[in-house]
């Protein structure tokens, strides 16, 4: 399959990538969800500016209590190397696709992407990391929070890019867990979690949540009914089965009844784990 | 535009169009047939090339996007690795219609290059991306696991 042909813009630097994206060009990073879409002919872009010209986002860099994750970092090159330094986001890179797609595809890529399914978006939604934004104005702070407002859609503006992500180092206790059709498919629910705990007291819990709503989402109804508690089976249970008034998604890998049963699963088996490991 | 690219060790220096595929420079223009174009949507892994000495999906990359960098294909790998691979897909029966066996060996070969022995569990992990409809991987994966001991023997 040969996507239509397109305007291929080799920037030298970001100032040149940011006006060729003002102008209307599509940026590509790693490819690997943009590819597949020209392909199928979704999309068939006028012109296309390539970030990978650009070597310098291609960087993780300790700040004090942080990491900044260049816009063109591959995910395997995160899921080696934070392992030990933010083993939430590191565990998140490491479940996306499959060897080939981690050796290409690049965090700013998937973040912009914005695939409800996505694994980052429960990590960062987790870790309350922060998407740095940058446009010809200058640089702009997203939490991760209020970065994805849909399917496919984000908070960027136009003429707008994703320069890096910032995570913190974690200290506290941390868990995920998905569950997908088959290895390489996204998930039909992904849930991450960081927790730290005082004498099995949950003192701060956020979740993030991907792939069961129209974006992903922080389930503050969940992390409500657990701080300040110990997670005893009932405790848990009443929080993670009470009502969820956001609309769960149904598509043909899941109906929405099974789709939140699935959540349900992940959340206990994710909170779980970070309580688990908050003990060690 | 105009790229520089070192395919299995020998400079190329080609005129490509934007939308031109890596699969279809390997392949079409250069000759390189093991590359093969099987599910052609970046879920089989049968282009399965290295990049850099990492293994991508060729039809899932535009060739521009192998400019100044280096690419292996099947038909370049001529070490002892390569060769003990070779040795047990054939001991093991581990291909059949052959369909997808040039880009199963080049997963295999990078697992077996970044790490001297590999557990079933790593040539699992390693194969994800890699599908194969005849075999049913058991034979595969045993004989990922014999060239690793020749490798280290």
């Amino acid at each position: 399959m040969y996507p239509r042909n397109f305007k291929l813009i080799w920037p030298s630097s970001l100032e040149e990538a940011l006006e060729a994206v003002e102008a209307g060009a599509v940026p590509l990073a790693g490819g690997q969800s943009l590819i597949p879409m020209m392909k199928l002919r979704l999309i068939a872009p006028e012109s296309v500016v390539y970030l990978g010209a650009i070597r310098d986002l291609d960087y993780i860099k300790e700040l004090n209590d942080k990491f900044a994750i260049g816009a063109l970092t591959t995910h395997s090159r995160i899921a080696s190397e934070l392992r030990e330094g933010s083993p939430l986001i590191s565990k998140a890179a490491s479940e996306i696709g499959d060897v080939q797609v981690r050796n290409m595809g690049t965090i700013g890529g998937s973040v912009a992407h914005a695939d409800p399914a996505a694994d980052y978006p429960a990590a960062l939604i987790a870790l309350g990391a922060v998407i740095r934004a940058v446009s010809k104005n200058g640089i702009r702070e997203i939490p991760a929070e209020r970065f994805f407002t849909g399917p496919y859609q984000t908070a960027l503006d136009h003429g707008e890019l994703v320069m890096e992500v910032v995570v913190p180092k974690t200290a506290c206790s941390v868990g995920y867990a998905k569950f997908t059709r088959i290895a390489t498919d996204f998930a039909i629910a992904a849930v991450a979690v960081r927790l730290s705990a005082h004498d099995g007291v949950v003192e701060d819990i956020s979740i993030g949540i991907s792939g069961v709503f129209a974006h992903p989402i922080r389930a503050r109804w969940i992390e409500d009914a657990l701080i300040g508690k110990k997670l005893a089976d009932e405790v848990l249970s009443r929080a993670i089965n009470a009502e969820v008034v956001h609309e769960v998604i149904s598509d043909p890998r899941a109906s929405k009844e099974f789709r939140l049963k699935a959540f349900r699963a992940m959340a206990r088996r994710a909170i779980l784990e970070a309580y688990e490991n908050s003990k060690v | 535009m105009r790229i520089q690219v070192v395919v299995n060790g020998v400079r190329h220096d080609i005129e490509v169009k934007p939308n031109l595929l890596l699969v279809h420079l390997l392949r079409d223009y250069l000759g390189l047939r093991s590359v093969r174009i099987g599910c052609d949507t970046s879920n089989c892994g049968a282009c399965t090339v290295l990049l850099d000495g990492r293994p991508v999906k060729s039809c899932t990359l535009f060739a521009f996007m192998a400019h100044g960098r280096s690419v292996t294909t099947l038909e370049g790998l001529n070490d002892d690795a390569a060769e003990a691979i070779r040795r047990s897909f054939v001991e093991e029966t581990a291909a059949q219609c052959g369909y997808c066996t040039s880009g199963m060996i080049i997963s295999i070969y990078h697992l077996l290059k970044s790490k001297r022995k590999p557990t079933e569990e790593d040539v699992r992990h390693t194969l994800v991306g890699n599908l194969c409809r005849c075999t049913g991987y058991v034979s595969i994966i045993r004989a990922a696991l014999k060239a690793a001991r020749y490798v280290s023997a």
